[in-house]
């Protein structure tokens, strides 16, 4: 039996054993990373992987289950134990498949190269080796490393539901990462750099990646705290981006209808300066978060999440949606081992019109920030506070690095307070966000 | 098979010793100095309970073998999500590719270990039936509604997972364990006006089903609702240094990020670690000791073997402030001339192990918890700590403060929200003050990430003082 065989049999299974409706998202790909450290091999890794999820509905309750265990009896054993845990659970009128058919056919996203498969172990191995190489011989004060890798995956889904067909689609992904560590009258700083594309030929050299991530460290080896104070502060992209991931979980629909977020009753609202363009876009060409439709089937979308500084959009998946009396936005996202969850597909922040350097030019002192750590974003409350590394500007000009401070603020007050954004958006992951400058925020140092 | 967490009981691998020999043999089929199977089959039960609804249940099968090789400092590593020998071969020859040597060496003959079980379980907590599972649910939903009207939202989660694991390598050892886990999880959002906080609360561990007896989810569910309430009034977090009290058991996350991780293995022998030079040197102050524990009973952390089967230990890591040892994984520890200290831990068998924490605490000290709060005129009592993470080159921490007060004149006064603490690990253990006699170890949430590799943690610590830290508030 292949694949698509296999979840229509346990379709029908499950609709024998008594389920209103069924499921099935099934997951199996291959995967590939080296790690070269110190230019030799350190970690070579490179499986096949598998994993489906069963997903059933008896009338309107919900039971679930996954496993990496495709033999036929453990599998009818499954059907069986998710049907008896439907029955268990509560009767939730918004629950169900979506309405719409499966799409039958999509346009081509450009998310699958299928050229990496074949790619050279050697060749792969020689990349991770360039890019550690193109760090060390950045700056003699790189005198250490826990490695550069290369890696790749790819992986076929198929869904198949009760209602429809079933539907299929190829992905990839492929990267390159680099953590040098520089060292100065012993302090040590590590630093990391990587890149992230669908295609291979899209990737950053290796000794780009290498030669920026030793920058990174370079850049902040004697950094110093600096006294408490309020100031303004510019965001380098990189950093930058945990921002939008906090903005992208604040219109979460799920949380927006239980009023578990600073922007719940905000929709309509002006809640940024006029500057922000904020955008996610499931159907971008050779994006890493675009998906021909979600994971319940549902065509992705492109959509203004904010204009102009005014929110007009939150995320939906099928059942959060129908609670909120609203269609899904195609925002359901899931492995195989979970049910789907609401989450933005490509999260970004429009370009603005000014270089990075113009930013800093117009600050004539203020911290520029080249890295943001910590837990303290409370989407909820809309707080937010973060460690923070970076450079202290004087008279428009990058000086001497700082570090073991703090930015806090609400976001709030963050997003109203933009007052430029540069050019540099670039995708490394799938929320980017360019650099951009808040008028102040408040520092906590000596 | 019945499809429950008892039927893994019953459940063995089907492979017999000779095709592990077989599986051995193709993997050093390159050269190499080791070669390991590790096998694993593990079933989860989830719940989740949410807007008064019994929403999802869940139910989860994960199996599959990994198979390592190491020659020198490489490690080649590749996985089969089930037994079939064809697929086991596959793999085996996949990890063999780092190897490149004209010496063979053949695996020993495989000689079954028998596991010293540190504390045993008559009837572990995911045996419960699911109707009992579902109980626990409901009375915790109700429990934390009841507590206060402003409660508006409550979402608890039950979690286990029961695994079997085995290890064999060339060296001849083949070890089976069973390892069981739980946690009942509670969220509570207060709404006031434009008011909102979100209380959490946690409780489980490597527990028996008698455990929630004791334990009752209503203690647990009231915890979380009892924060969110005591933190609608938070207000603003003064910046910068301030004395910082921190509270008794989960706070020992601050220990186990500011510096725990940089005494594992991997990090000390690369030297990427700002600790791999300082064995028998300062590192804390005087009152200061710390201890990594595998051993202790029902704790998160704890193991009978490690996930390469060496047997779990407790090790001295500080005493009185003097480094005296770090966290070795069999890799880095051959290479460093030194054992395995039963720190080799993975996620699953997707991943190859690297060297992790058990349960890590700073032990027992002298000071009265209640005079620690006096002796601060005007500071920080941070009674929960959130999340935290750390740069092990530089030491730099940080740490989110869930639920924090105000200490005036030696008295915890007003909420604060929002704040972290933030600093260098090394710099922080010396500047601890005092530490209390009220040792308390968390063996209810604790999850550690390192190398996209999440394993479960037990953390703890007294009630300890450090004498300054900065506080990331808003307030200057």
């Amino acid at each position: 039996m292949n694949y698509r065989e296999l979840t229509e049999d346990l379709i029908k299974k499950a609709l024998n054993k008594g389920a209103t409706q069924a499921e099935v998202y099934l997951d199996a790909g291959e995967e590939f990373n080296v790690q070269v450290r110190k230019g030799e091999i350190e970690i070579l890794e490179q499986s096949q992987r598998k994993g489906l999820g069963l997903r059933v509905f008896v009338k309107n309750r919900l039971g679930f289950s996954h496993t990496s265990d495709f033999d036929s009896e453990p599998l009818n054993n499954l059907v069986d134990k998710t049907v008896y845990m439907a029955k268990q659970a509560s009767l939730d009128e918004y629950n169900g498949l979506p309405e719409e058919d499966l799409p039958l056919a999509s346009e081509d996203l450009q998310i699958y190269d299928s050229k990496l498969k074949s790619l050279d172990i050697n060749k792969k191995i020689e990349l991770a080796r360039r890019c550690e190489e193109a760090a060390f011989a950045f700056d003699p004060r790189v005198k250490n490393s826990e490695g550069a890798s290369f890696s790749h995956y790819e992986t076929s889904i198929i869904l198949a539901n009760s209602l429809g067909k079933s539907i299929s689609f190829n992905s990839s992904g492929v990267s390159l990462s680099c953590v040098p560590v520089a060292e100065e009258k012993g302090e040590k700083r590590g630093s990391v750099f990587w890149d992230a594309k669908r295609f291979f030929r899209d990737l950053l050299s290796p000794e780009e990646v290498g030669k920026i991530a030793a920058k990174r460290g370079i850049r902040l080896l004697g950094a110093k705290k600096v006294k408490s104070q309020k100031v303004p502060v510019i965001i380098e992209s990189t950093a930058a981006t945990r921002f939008l991931d906090a903005i992208s979980s604040a219109i979460n629909g799920e949380s927006v209808f239980k009023k578990a977020s600073f922007l719940a009753d905000k929709k309509g609202g002006k809640i940024a300066s006029n500057l922000v363009n904020v955008w996610d876009d499931g159907t971008m060409l050779k994006g890493l978060g675009s998906l021909p439709f979600d994971g319940e089937g549902i065509p992705t979308q492109r959509k203004k999440i904010i204009d102009q500084g005014v929110l007009t959009s939150f995320l939906y998946n099928t059942y959060t949606a129908r609670k909120a009396k609203t269609k899904s936005t195609g925002n359901a996202r899931r492995g195989y081992d979970s049910t789907p969850y609401i989450s933005s597909m490509n999260f970004f922040l429009e370009n603005g019109d000014k270089k990075p350097e113009d930013l800093i030019r117009g600050t004539s002192r203020g911290f520029y920030v080249t890295d943001l750590m910590g837990f303290g974003i409370n989407t909820i409350t809309g707080d937010f506070s973060q460690m923070a590394e970076g450079l202290w500007i004087e008279n428009g000009e990058l000086t001497y690095p700082v570090h073991e401070v703090t930015l806090a603020g609400t976001l709030s007050g963050l997003l109203q307070g933009i007052e430029g954004i540069a050019n540099d958006l670039y995708f490394r992951s799938s929320t980017a966000c360019p650099t951009i400058k808040i008028s102040q925020l408040v520092l906590s140092g000596k | 098979m019945e499809l429950n967490p008892k039927a893994l009981m019953n459940f063995s691998f089907p492979l017999t010793d000779e095709d592990f020999k077989i599986i051995l043999e193709l993997a050093l089929c390159r050269g190499g100095d080791f070669a390991e199977i590790y096998l694993e089959y593990q079933v989860t039960t989830e719940m989740l309970l949410d807007e008064d609804k019994l929403k999802a249940l869940s139910y989860g099968i994960m199996q599959g073998a990994g198979i390592r090789v190491n020659s020198r400092e490489k490690t080649g590593y590749a996985y089969s999500d089930d037994f079939q020998m064809s697929n086991l071969k596959k793999a085996a020859r996949a990890a063999s590719f780092i190897a490149e040597s004209n010496q063979r060496i053949k695996p020993l003959n495989i000689s079954h270990q028998k596991v010293r079980p540190h504390f045993s379980l008559e009837s572990p907590a995911p045996l419960m039936g699911d109707e009992k599972k579902i109980d626990l649910l409901k009375r915790a939903n109700q429990a934390s509604r009841d507590y206060d009207q402003r409660i508006m939202q409550v979402r608890v989660v039950y979690y286990d997972e029961s695994k079997k694991i085995m290890i064999v390598n060339s060296e001849g050892l083949k070890v089976s364990d069973v390892q069981d886990i739980v946690r009942l999880a509670v969220s509570s959002l207060a709404i006031e006006g434009s008011k909102k906080f979100e209380g959490y609360a946690t409780s489980g561990g490597r527990v028996s089903i008698d455990y929630f007896r004791e334990n009752p989810p209503e203690s647990t569910a009231r915890e979380a609702a009892r924060q969110a309430i005591d933190m609608l009034d938070a207000g603003e977090t003064p910046a910068g240094l301030n004395p910082v009290v921190v509270g008794s058991g989960w706070g020992g996350v601050l220990v186990h990020e500011a510096f725990g991780h940089s005494l594992e293995g991997d990090g000390i022998r690369k030297k990427t670690s700002l600790m791999s030079d300082k064995l028998g040197q300062k590192v804390a102050s005087d009152v200061v000791d710390v201890v990594d524990d595998a051993t202790i009973p029902y704790g998160r952390g704890s193991f009978n073997i490690d996930d390469e089967g060496t047997p779990g230990q407790r090790k001295v890591l500080v005493k009185n402030g003097m480094l005296q040892g770090f966290l070795w994984d069999e890799l880095n520890a051959k290479l460093m001339g030194t054992c395995s200290t039963g720190n080799g831990r993975r996620e699953s068998y997707r991943c190859y192990p690297i060297p992790r924490m058990s349960n890590t605490f700073i032990d027992r000290g002298e000071a009265d918890p209640d005079d620690i709060i006096k002796s601060v005129k005007k500071g920080v009592f941070a009674r929960k700590l959130g999340g935290g993470t750390v740069d092990t080159s530089t030491g730099n921490f940080n740490f989110l403060v869930r639920e924090g007060y105000l200490i005036e004149e030696g008295k915890v006064t007003r909420p604060i929200k929002g704040a972290v603490l933030i600093g260098n690990g090394p710099e922080a253990m010396k500047n601890i003050e005092l530490v209390g006699n009220d040792l308390l170890i968390d063996s209810t949430t604790g999850t550690c990430g390192k190398d996209n590799q999440s394993v479960w943690a037990g953390l703890g610590q007294p009630t300890v003082k450090f004498r300054e830290i900065t506080v990331g508030g808003t307030k200057v």
